[in-house]
């Protein structure tokens, strides 16, 4: 702690020598919308000072001049210009245009070079890009487009889980409006729990973290909410094969407050009801649906002063329920057999933008996120003869979840145009229910109703960070921080001194190097069991028997733009090692055993070393990136696999991604995916043996054929390959805009491997393994209105 | 917009219907070489006694063999010890010495067949730990319904410094004439669990096993529960048996193996082994005994 004060008093005092300079700040917006725009460039070319607008869309650059001609530039922008005489420190918003798309013309610029931020391993996805990948069953998903890129790897066909350079699905910390989200999936993980329309910016951090973040150890995906247009009312409408959605966003009051709610469900369930209530003379209800619903307002009391409310719920669910009564020879049987599984998240944010003067900019934010999971049994019969009723009846409930309530507080002082300070503190409130089972059993004679399995565990998380991001001359550019953290769980202490630095260098005018390296923290781990695909892993914190997660990560690399072509290339090389891993021990089962968490799970390490390229097009008719990655990711556990290393379940030594959206007119755009990646490692017997159950006192042991496993996760599926093609119809109507957007995922109807089982051989009882595929060639067609 | 919903939904319907189908391929499985398997557990109490075995391919549906002319030498300490003879035994391999091994000593065995790899494992035998007290305790309350138990109490000090593991067992010894004036002595063990986290049962031997990673050093005592449903003849008592880590380790994972082979939402289990090729076991113990008092 006293290194860290440290470190804040050295840089106050330094930044306070540089007085008397004059400061123009402001936020940059979109001039139809009235939306944010996050990292816009304002820049003078001359003085070459400049900065990025930040999540709020406020910049600030102070400078040594009477005069500033300021050029604010955005992706898909039209830039804008302003030369100001400098008298006193000046407010100047910038609201830009969206730029008009035309055929021959150069359509969209993007000033920010990749070769010149400080921050490597950070990919930019430009939700319009996302909007027009094609899509399984026609769901744009925020995830499956994260997935294309490098250094991130899906786990497998359907999957919305990411696995970042190496790390688990629980190492991500997935930010929406800066609320941490603990599960993204519905449908199983088929498709994200971020509505596309909703969202604002997306974007990835995989290394190189900027201490302003803690928490994960992998990535950071930083997802931001529509704050919702506040010039006029707008909306939009999706109708697609599994599920639609409505979004609709306005001025409460005119340019001071405005709204965006979104809201999306399936109706696979509405659609199957009456099959099944016809197919069961009305004795059954049966189906599955997810639902989700985000909110969020702004007002803006002044140019200092403004104010988010935001919200998200959503939730899956599966059920069934089968009810018969008859009567028979005067006594009533009626039965009851049920079953239902659900999970689903609850968030919400209240945060308060205030700015204290033109370079200091604060943020104060209080949020609540939770996730549940839920799955129950029943069973009953009931038995009325002359008005005694006889119950039988047999229940069993699993509930597990997570919830947090946070506050912290975060300040973005632009002290110089050379230096961007970043501190601030946070504290969070964590309620875990890993996993606690209902048991209810009713017979004549005999009653159950018994809770078992382990209770609610609080824990209190803290932290303080400070950064700055300064230039030493006009070819080196630092990124310095320290994330300062710590965990007290059922009495157990934790804590964590995270130093995190990254650096960019221009070897010439086009070619920059880039380097970081970063230690990260993790106090809660995720229960994954391998062999289920459900979200029934279990959110569980570090406590006195089970140690935090910690990692660091180093990474190269190189970036360079073509502004000619438009493109944009990095290559990065990267290591990682983990600590405090999490697996379940060999024998462990998910809802088979009573046994504490604790004692079903063993810690050990990992490392995860590769490189990655990406070559990216954001200019043109044309744009897109290729994705490739050569990696290797490694575990070790005492209590695994005898001790040895052995591979990750989503060690993918290959992963390439091709990404092609290409406009030809306002009214046709179409846009093409392939991947490729190496086959999912997975644990397969190979021989089988004698084995000996040894007995005290005896030398003869009671002998058993058992399986023998050489290693674990020594065997790889098949790989996976897929093309999806899409293309989207647009045209404009007298009240609406409409799009009709077909797709077809797998399009050459690859069999890819969703899981592996054993199965016998009629008549000669031959084991055989074999690959079950998901999903063959799927068309699919959504149609979206806007108006 | 009447007619694009029910085009969406005529495209849909056909477009599920479709995709349902999932797609099932077999899958190909590496090759595997048949190995020589030995399992051999031995004590002081007992001339050496191990298993032998031929594995096969996970696919291959002929029964598993059992060699009757493999070559099976044991050597102590380096030098050779035994050679252990093939004799029949509910036709397996069963490849039976003359000489008792002896505690803290080294053993190393090595089997060899023509035309398959030779496969050998080394282990000793560690001292055996003594047991300073037992006690039993009659219908003892137990859960949150009260189930009655009967208890045993084990108290043992355990030695400082290398790291020991235990097996213990509660066994049920009693003797009944096979024919005038013949008396056959049988022992078994009883199912026993412990409250203690560190103690794992193993439901097919009925044994329990512990590490004395969190009491080396220290006199150790644990409380066993007993089914009362057991026949309350002939005389119980415990055994303590001081095993090597591998003996630990594998019959931990033939237990859990056990357990869960059919489970499908259980983790794969990788049986322990220390033989070279790997699969098999050769693990020494030494064991005490106790009668409990009733």
């Amino acid at each position: 702690m006293k290194l860290f004060l440290c470190c804040i008093s050295i840089l106050l005092s330094a930044f306070g020598l540089m007085a008397q300079k004059r400061t123009v700040s402001g936020y940059v917006t979109d001039s139809e919308t009235g939306e944010k725009l996050i990292g816009a460039r304002v820049f003078d070319p001359n003085l070459k000072a400049g900065a990025i607008s930040n999540n709020y869309g406020f910049y600030s650059i102070t400078v040594d001049a009477d005069s500033l001609q300021l050029l604010c530039s955005y992706i898909g922008y039209e830039n804008l210009q302003a030369t100001l005489v400098l008298k006193a420190d000046t407010l100047i918003n910038f609201k830009l245009m969206t730029q008009s798309v035309e055929i021959g013309t150069v359509e969209i610029t993007d000033e920010v070079d990749i070769a010149e931020s400080s921050q490597m391993s950070t990919v930019d996805v430009p939700i319009e890009t996302i909007k027009n990948l094609p899509a399984l069953m026609g769901e744009v998903d925020i995830i499956r487009a994260i997935q294309l890129l490098p250094g991130v790897k899906n786990g497998g066909e359907g999957s919305t889980g990411m696995y970042v350079r190496g790390g688990g699905p629980d190492q991500n910390l997935i930010l929406l409006d800066g609320v941490p989200v603990y599960n993204v999936s519905h449908l199983f993980g088929f498709f994200s729990v971020f509505p596309a329309d909703a969202i604002s910016n997306v974007s990835l951090i995989k290394g190189g973290f900027p201490a302003r973040y803690g928490g994960r150890l992998s990535s950071v995906l930083d997802i931001s909410l529509k704050e919702g247009n506040n010039k006029e009312f707008h909306g939009e409408v999706g109708i697609g094969l599994i599920s639609s959605k409505l979004t609709l966003e306005g001025p409460i009051f005119k340019d001071k407050t405005s709204f965006m709610v979104s809201a999306r469900r399936t109706y696979i369930d509405v659609l199957a009801q009456p099959i099944i209530k016809a197919s069961t003379d009305g004795n059954t209800t049966a189906g599955y649906y997810f639902y989700d619903l985000v909110g969020k307002v702004n007002h803006k009391f002044s140019d200092r002063d403004r104010l988010y409310l935001s919200f998200y719920g959503g939730r899956d669910k599966v059920y069934f329920k089968e009810e018969y009564e008859e009567t028979i020879q005067g006594t009533d049987y009626a039965s009851l057999t049920g079953f239902k599984l659900g999970w689903g998240n609850l968030i919400s944010a209240a945060r308060w933008n205030h700015l204290f003067n033109p370079k200091l900019f604060g943020n104060l934010t209080a949020t609540y996120s939770e996730f549940d999971f839920g799955i129950g049994a029943e069973q009953e019969d009931r038995t009325t003869t002359n008005g005694t009723t006889n119950v039988e009846r047999f229940a069993l409930g699993y509930d597990s979840g997570i919830r947090d309530l946070s506050a912290r507080m975060d300040f973005d002082w632009f002290a110089s145009p050379n230096h961007l300070v970043r501190f601030g503190g946070y504290g969070t409130y964590h309620t875990f229910t890993p996993g606690v089972s209902n048991l209810e059993i009713i017979f004549p004679g005999f009653e159950i109703d018994t809770t078992y399995g382990a209770q609610k565990i609080n824990a209190t998380e803290v932290g303080l960070y400070v950064e700055d991001d300064f230039k030493i001359g006009t070819r080196h550019r630092f990124n310095a921080g320290l994330h300062g953290s710590a965990f007290l769980v059922e009495g157990k202490p934790y804590w964590s001194l995270q130093p995190r630095l990254s650096h960019r260098t221009f070897i010439n005018s086009n070619w920059a190097i880039k380097s970081s390296i970063a230690s990260m923290a993790q106090y809660v781990h995720l229960l994954t069991n391998v062999n289920v695909g459900l979200p029934t892993d279990l959110w569980v914190p570090a406590t006195e028997e089970i140690e935090p997660q910690r990692a660091w990560q180093g990474a190269v690399g190189v970036a360079r733009g073509f502004e000619d072509l438009g493109l944009e290339l990095s290559l990065e090389g990267y290591y990682k090692y983990m600590t405090g891993l999490v697996e379940y021990k060999e024998g462990a089962a998910f809802l088979s055993d009573n046994s504490d968490w604790q004692t079903l799970v063993t810690q050990g390490t990992g490392q995860a070393y590769g490189m990655e390229v990406l070559l990216q097009r954001k200019k043109g008719k044309t744009n897109g990136w290729i994705g490739y990655t050569l990696a290797w990711t490694n575990r070790k556990f005492e209590d695994l696999n005898k001790g040895r290393t052995f591979p990750y379940k989503y060690d993918r030594r290959h992963d390439l991604s091709v990404v092609v959206t290409h406009k030809f007119s306002d009214k046709v755009d179409c846009g093409l995916t392939w991947v490729y990646g190496t086959g999912n490692a997975v644990t397969l017997p190979i021989a089988s043996y004698n084995g000996m159950s040894p007995v005290l006192g005896s030398p003869i042991g009671f002998g058993n054929p058992v399986n023998q496993i050489a290693d674990r996760n020594g065997f790889r599926m098949h790989p996976y390959h897929r093309l999806d093609l899409g293309v989207n119809l647009r045209k404009q109507l007298k009240h609406f805009e409409r799009t009709w957007s077909f797709s077809v995922y797998n399009a050459y109807s690859r069999r890819n491997p969703y899981f592996l089982y054993w199965d016998e051989e009629p008549g000669t009882g031959k084991a055989i393994l074999k690959q079950v595929s998901l999903f063959p060639i799927i068309p699919s067609v959504a149609f979206h209105a806007k108006f | 917009m009447k007619q694009p919903i029910h085009t969406l939904l005529a495209i849909a319907v056909a477009a599920l219907a479709y995709s349902s189908c999932e797609q099932v391929i077999e899958i190909e499985l590496p090759e595997h070489t048949p190995q020589l398997i030995v399992n051999c557990t031995f004590s002081p109490d007992s001339v050496m006694f191990a298993d032998v075995s031929i594995s096969k391919h996970l696919q291959d549906t002929a029964n598993l063999k059992f060699p009757t002319d493999a070559t099976v030498i044991v050597e102590e300490d380096g030098a050779f010890f035994d050679s252990l003879k093939y004799m029949s035994l509910f036709g397996q391999g069963a490849y039976v010495g003359t000489r008792k091994p002896s505690e803290g000593r080294s053993y190393g065995i090595r089997a060899s067949k023509s035309g398959m790899t030779t496969v050998e494992g080394q282990n000793r035998i560690p001292q055996s730990v003594a047991i300073n007290a037992v006690s039993y305790r009659d219908s003892v309350p137990f859960g949150p319904d009260d189930q009655v138990f009967d208890e045993i109490t084990i108290e043992f000090q355990d030695p400082a410094g290398a790291g020991n593991f235990y097996a213990l067992a509660v066994q049920l010894r009693d003797s009944f004439e096979v024919s005038p004036g013949v008396w056959e002595v049988f022992a078994y063990n009883l199912f026993a669990a412990s409250d203690d986290p560190t103690i794992e049962s193993d439901f097919i031997t009925n044994q329990l096993t512990v590490s004395d990673a969190t009491f080396d050093g220290q006199l150790k005592s644990f409380r066993l529960r007993l089914d009362r449903d057991d026949p309350g003849f002939g005389t119980l008592h415990i055994v303590l048996a001081s095993v090597t880590e591998d003996y630990f380790r594998y019959l931990r994972t033939m237990s859990a193996y056990s357990e869960t082979a059919f489970n499908p939402f259980a983790e794969p289990v990788i049986i322990h082994s220390n033989m070279t090729p790997e699969m098999g076991i050769f693990a020494g113990y030494s064991m005490r005994s106790a009668l409990v008092p009733r």
